[in-house]
């Protein structure tokens, strides 16, 4: 932190400072749960997803921790400009954290109700999608941390479209990849199902990336697009 | 742009001796709005309001260039009247001031010296100013009573009583409720306004809390200069200057 930034209260310096590592514990936790739940999900694995529907409580957990972080700053330091943008933004974020922790339990849900894992052509539409969210995880936070935005729109919405180009295959064509002849509606609803949850994580991720847009610049821009053609679900 | 403003200041320079202590201003001040100033301390935000109604001519030595325009008017012109100016732009200290005597003559006081001798109308201004500084209903049945014998907090809307007892058309505040605790300050605040709809009022405050609930506009000055002037909502969410950012967050900068 350089001189300038320093606060004149040191304490305030130090909150932050936990404010801003206990956020990005938070979005650590989430990556691995969807980590986590695409394992189970190759492996059909029902113990792991077990792990992960018990895991969201400890998300929860931390999201309360934040919170009352934010709730206590603003009441106690009275926080203005940029560090009251900082603490509402960081609010807000946790949320979409705790959504997209909450879409891995629903990936985890799905790997208890199936018989058998999915068709590798399937299977690997859904990890490039779940590949693509977590990278734009990753690079949302990377610049939630480092207050610094260096191109974080155009990376974000260049991955969300890829996401979405699969999300909307998966809609427009259910049956691609699955064999041919008789159809498992189960297997076939559920890789719908996990597209679509894939797809909102990678919404929180561009959701995040507004925000942070707004905390440091102080300016409102909606980075979420809409694509002609694509169904939202 | 600030359509028909109430007060124009335009490259306002004041110096105490040698010393400058306002480099340059230029402001509008927006008529029936509650403008705030605010910075750190020696900035030049009292000597600011102290130029807008010429109370700064009472400070020796001070020396004031450029020009304040009230209603148009350039208050500094030659031909100006002073007390006529401080008639329509009145001032209300950090720490309450009341004369020593009773609460009826500290409101009576300002239209008495211009001319009003008839105890009727008197007592009417005095139950006017009273009432608008949200004081008549605890006052009314101890007029006779010392001022001094009133709480901190009712001392001081007694003050802006007396202000507002010769009908101005702006009000300064120089820190009004720094002195004052919670609650006064609370009533302090409701009352400004409340009186905003018929005074122009102009607020200096280190209190950045009290700026943002209250006032309209805020500056923010240091070193003698205006940094920034906006609506108090966008100055204190993003403000443009990395000075004004600083101050306000409680920064070295």
């Amino acid at each position: 932190m350089s001189a300038a930034d320093r606060h004149y209260v040191k304490a305030f310096d130090e909150e932050l400072e936990k404010l801003k590592s206990s956020t990005y514990r938070m979005a650590q936790i989430a990556d691995m749960q969807l980590a986590n739940a695409m394992e189970a999900l190759r492996r059909m694995d029902r113990e792991l997803a077990e792990n992960v529907i018990d895991a969201d409580d400890g998300v929860d957990h931390v999201e309360y921790s934040v919170e009352n972080l934010c709730v206590e700053l603003l009441a106690r330091m009275q926080p203005l400009a940029g560090d009251l943008r900082v603490i509402t933004t960081t609010l807000k974020i946790v949320t979409d954290l705790d959504r997209i922790s909450d879409y891995s339990v629903d990936v985890a849900l799905r790997v208890k109700e199936l018989k058998t894992s999915f068709p590798e052509p399937v299977y690997s539409r859904l990890v490039e999608m779940a590949s693509l969210s977590r990278e734009m995880l990753k690079r949302v936070m990377q610049a939630y941390v480092s207050r610094k935005l260096d191109g974080l729109g155009d990376e974000i919405t260049g991955k969300e479209e890829h996401v979405d180009d699969i999300f909307h295959e998966f809609v427009s064509q259910p049956l691609l990849g699955f064999p041919e002849g008789k159809i498992d509606h189960l297997q076939v609803v559920s890789a719908v199902l996990v597209s679509k949850y894939l797809e909102r994580v990678a919404d929180h991720c561009v959701n995040i990336a507004s925000r942070i847009y707004y905390a440091v610049e102080g300016k409102r821009i909606n980075l979420n697009i809409r694509t002609p053609g694509i169904v939202r679900a | 742009m600030v359509m028909f403003p109430k007060i124009e200041v335009k490259e306002l320079r004041v110096s105490y001796g040698e010393k400058l202590v306002l480099k340059g201003i230029t402001l509008t001040i927006p008529r029936n709005e509650i403008t705030a100033i605010i910075g750190p301390s020696g900035c030049g935000k009292s000597t600011l309001i102290k130029a807008l109604n010429r109370m700064v001519e009472l400070v020796p030595e001070a020396k004031v260039g450029g020009q304040v325009f009230l209603d148009g008017e350039d208050i500094y012109a030659p031909d100006v009247d002073a007390v006529t100016i401080r008639r329509r732009i009145g001032m209300v200290f950090q720490k309450p001031n009341p004369f020593p005597s009773s609460i009826y003559h500290n409101v009576a006081f300002g239209p008495r010296i211009l001319g009003v001798n008839d105890r009727a109308k008197l007592d009417d201004v005095v139950q006017e100013s009273l009432v608008r500084a949200n004081l008549w209903d605890e006052t009314k049945d101890r007029l006779r009573e010392n001022a001094l014998s009133l709480s901190g907090g009712q001392q001081q809307r007694l003050c802006i009583a007396r202000a507002l007892a010769t009908n101005p058309e702006v009000l300064l505040l120089d820190e009004p409720a720094s002195a004052l605790d919670p609650i006064s300050t609370a009533k302090v605040e409701d009352l400004l306004r409340d009186l905003k709809r018929e005074v122009t009022i102009v607020l200096v405050t280190h209190n950045m809390q009290q700026a943002i609930r209250v006032s309209d506009r805020t500056g923010f000055m240091l070193l003698g200069e205006l940094v920034e002037f906006k609506p108090t909502s966008e100055l204190f969410d993003h403000p443009s200057d990395s000075r004004t950012e600083a101050y306000i967050t409680g920064k070295f900068g």
